[in-house]
């Protein structure tokens, strides 16, 4: 019985005694992550202050704390600039001086270092930094990261070329559409811009692209909404066929408010000559692009189009009339009691969403 | 019969030996897989998210029943996410309190007429209604049918190819949405994700946001806390993983909207829809062989006001052992099939053995265990064993799962909070998880029964935690 009683004893003890070495475990976590985040606020506001006084020794004593820390002290670098940019402190003198610092400090050789390591937050943080323009690393080095195994730092790259904002960064990003070596819409979204306007109508005027490279160029005009773009949309969009067409058709659609009378007509004539595509994507752009068309064609298409088998072309349609004035909107209050049930839906769906917009408007 | 009590015996506690191996080996996994995410997420441009034109936008769907209380926070904290692309379509699911009324003044609504996207079946819908002050933001009346009858109703309105399923209770931290929505455009085969969700109980909110986390005073509160991290942090980030998660939660998950159209949307005849509907879309994707990434991550997240009373607990936990149940059952024939993959192999004998069964064994166990130490067919020694093992199990789960907590997110900065949660982890183990296993013991028998109503709540309402 003694013989038992030990053993329950001592096992109750060593659970007590893990329990216990648990607990600590727990508060010394705490405790470690109280001194570490207070050293990091104390970095970053170090590096903010060499900054806001902006003596060369003061940012190279800061940057060569970075340099000689752990991997933290970049996340503390990048998190500082972040502050920097939020302050409007961030200047191109101020860059400058971090740049000079930077190599000074032997940091730019550590990120040089860190961007082979075989750790992706290494690389990443590496190619977050090369983006801000403080190192040596230049476009065509970061581009080869849009190749990287891990998802994160691929997108990191395409987001650091995107803050070069250089033709080369341009250039590279356009490589990368043309290798897929990215979603393509996470590229465009980074080349649509107006830094990138002129590599890409460049692009566009050779013949050195696929017809996919050239849809998502044609994408990224029209993200970009740069009044560049539009010329450009518009001799795509009456050169062209297929996806290509339908691409240039969108830049056409998305700078056309930006457009001159005369590309106005210009657009009108190109939607009409369009408006009976065998693409319905097509068709579902010309419906919108037809409010440039003139009268009476313009009534006449578009009435057409509201009973178009396709029922995106067949909302375009209803859409575009009620931008056609009172005559358009009638048009529509007829198609109300259209014996399609799409159309007649559609049509309901909106007239009642003009009526909000005007009582909100009210 | 000596024989009897110690085969019983001996195998109850390798049934908890396994337990805890299979949980140690969960949240270690988990805390890797934390660690990992929290070290790339400076990387990550969350910002671009939003800005983006090429963004996926998200059709925000937040069924509501009876919820009158909380709806309008809910619906704020949605509006303050930082990501703007979306649109919110409340379902009113034939509530019998003022909640239509609630949101009509609070949102200036007003009829419309709106064409349904996709056929998904529902029940009738009564009108629609469109916002004055913020066209982001639409309502559907509709009669009564249940959470995945609101949630179908929802996907058939909805315009984006994203759909967001919120809880009416529930808000959502500020980056949130666009996190999770990073992931989508991060890796395109991504089907489905789900965020962590923490308990609001105890924490102070202001205009939909939580301002000052913290644990509330009492003990139901905390230790509900602690679950949720113990579920989150040391299950469903492991699983996600391993490339086998089948559960996201209701209160807060992403999916492409085409995803859930073709698998004919939420069943209607389970209580916990949103396990059912995961397990659904693995199955529907590995039928067809194709690719599909079902993930969960630990960063985005939403905040539910959690049960406040011993009952409503005893409810929601019932409920959700017998949703385990049905969908365990429904989708049996994906055990061991090598089509199914780890999910067949790994995850769900995982939930069969250790979740859904788990309150069986264990009570099984420590009844013969006792009556033989009683009658002397088992020695003391073994029975003190075997109970320090079933009590070290959760203490040391937990124990892990607050260090996970501490290294990665603190989001309880106060050490009075640390305090209150190591103190639960001791605490619940004594009274509160023998309750939870009569609960889930009971729901194991009446899987088969009861409806699939709403799991209904009295809510105190986030107002009340200002």
């Amino acid at each position: 019985m003694s013989a038992d009683v030990y053993r329950i004893t001592l096992i109750a003890g060593v659970a007590m005694a893990l329990g216990v070495v648990l607990i600590l475990v727990v508060t010394l976590i705490r405790i470690r992550r109280s001194i570490l985040n207070r050293s990091r606020i104390r970095l970053r506001n170090e590096l903010l202050d060499s900054w806001t006084n902006g003596s060369p020794d003061q940012i190279k004593r800061g940057l060569t704390h970075v340099a000689t820390g752990s991997i933290r002290g970049l996340v503390d670098l990048s998190t500082a600039i972040e502050h920097a940019h939020r302050q409007g402190i961030w200047t191109h003198d101020l860059v400058r001086a971090i740049h000079a610092g930077v190599v000074a400090s032997g940091l730019g050789a550590r990120i040089s270092r860190c961007l082979s390591d075989r750790r992706e937050t290494h690389r990443g943080m590496a190619v977050v930094l090369s983006g801000l323009g403080i190192t040596d690393i230049d476009e065509h080095t970061l581009a080869t990261f849009l190749s990287d195994p891990e998802a994160t730092v691929r997108l990191a790259a395409a987001a650091s070329l995107e803050q070069y904002a250089s033709p080369a960064a341009a250039q590279e990003l356009i490589k990368a559409l043309n290798f897929s070596l990215l979603e393509e819409p996470r590229i465009i979204e980074r080349l649509g811009h107006p830094w990138a306007i002129p590599a890409i109508i460049d692009s566009l005027s050779t013949d050195q692209h696929t017809s996919a490279t050239r849809s998502s160029l044609l994408t990224a005009l029209a993200i970009s909404r740069d009044p560049r773009a539009l010329r450009c949309g518009l001799e795509q969009a009456s050169s062209t066929s297929g996806e290509v067409l339908v691409r240039a058709l969108r830049v056409v659609s998305a700078c056309s408010t930006e457009a001159t009378p005369q590309q106005h007509d210009q657009i009108g004539s190109i939607a009409a000559s369009v408006a009976s595509s065998d693409n319905s994507a097509v068709r579902n752009l010309a419906a919108s692009l037809l409010v440039y068309a003139e009268e009476p064609h313009r009534t006449k298409q578009l009435i057409e189009m509201t009973h178009d088998p396709d029922w995106f072309v067949r909302r375009s349609a209803i859409q575009s009339l009620l931008k056609c004035g009172p005559a358009g909107r009638n048009l529509v209050l007829e198609l109300t009691q259209d014996p399609d049930p799409f159309t007649a839906n559609r049509a309901q769906e909106e007239l009642a969403r003009m009526e909000i917009r005007a009582r909100k408007v009210g | 019969m000596q024989l009897l009590f110690t085969v019983v015996s001996v195998t109850f506690a390798l049934y908890m030996i396994l337990l805890l191996a299979t949980s140690l080996a969960l949240v270690l996994v988990g805390w890797s897989a934390v660690h990992k995410y929290v070290a790339l997420r400076p990387l990550r441009d969350y910002r671009n998210v939003d800005k983006s034109e090429l963004s996926l936008p998200v059709t925000i769907v937040v069924p509501a029943f009876n919820e009158a209380k909380t709806i309008i926070d809910t619906v704020q904290a949605l509006l303050n996410t930082d990501f703007t692309r979306i649109e919110i379509v409340i379902v009113n699911d034939g509530s019998s309190d003022n909640t239509i009324e609630v949101l009509t003044e609070e949102f200036k609504l007003v009829e419309t007429q709106r064409v349904p996207r996709s056929g998904l079946p529902t029940a009738v819908i009564r009108q629609t209604f469109e916002s004055l002050v913020d066209d982001r933001i639409s309502v559907i009346d509709k009669e009564r049918g249940g959470k995945a009858d609101a949630l179908n109703a929802g996907i058939n309105m909805g315009r984006y190819p994203l759909i967001c399923a919120v809880d009416a209770d529930t808000l959502l931290d500020h980056g949130a949405l666009s996190r999770l929505v990073w992931e989508f455009q991060a890796d395109p085969s991504t089907v489905a994700t789900g965020g962590i969700v923490r308990v609001a109980n105890g924490s102070l909110a202001e205009q939909g946001l939580i301002t000052r986390v913290q644990t509330p005073p009492d003990f139901l509160g905390q230790v509900q806390i602690l679950e949720y991290l113990r579920a989150f942090f040391g299950g469903r980030i492991a699983w996600s993983s391993l490339n086998c998660l089948i559960i996201i939660s209701g209160a807060f998950g992403l999916f492409r909207r085409q995803a859930l159209v073709d698998i004919g949307g939420y069943d209607s005849n389970t209580v916990t829809e949103d396990a059912e509907l995961v397990l659904r879309l693995h199955r529907y994707y590995r039928d067809r062989e194709s690719q599909c990434r079902i993930t969960f991550f630990p960063d985005p997240v939403c905040w539910t006001e959690a049960p406040a009373t011993a009952s409503q607990l005893a409810r929601q936990r019932d409920r959700w052992q017998r949703g385990l149940g049905q969908t365990l059952v429904d989708h049996r024939s994906m055990l061991f099939r090598r089509r199914y993959g780890r999910i067949g192999w790994i995850a769900l004998p995982y939930y069969w053995l250790f979740e859904f069964l788990e309150p069986l064994i264990t009570t099984v166990g420590i009844v013969f265990t006792t009556i033989g130490m009683a009658s002397g067919l088992v020695s003391p020694v073994f029975f003190v064993s075997v109970l320090v093992l079933v009590l070290a199990y959760g203490f040391v789960v937990n124990m892990i799962v607050l260090m996970i907590e501490e290294r990665s997110y603190r989001r309880y900065p106060m050490w009075r909070d640390l305090w209150r949660l190591v103190w639960v982890s001791f605490a619940e183990n004594f009274g509160y998880r023998q309750w939870q296993t009569i609960i889930r013991l009971i729901a194991v028998f009446r899987v088969r029964s009861a409806g699939t109503h709403w799991g209904e709540m009295h809510r105190v309402g986030f107002d009340a935690q200002k």
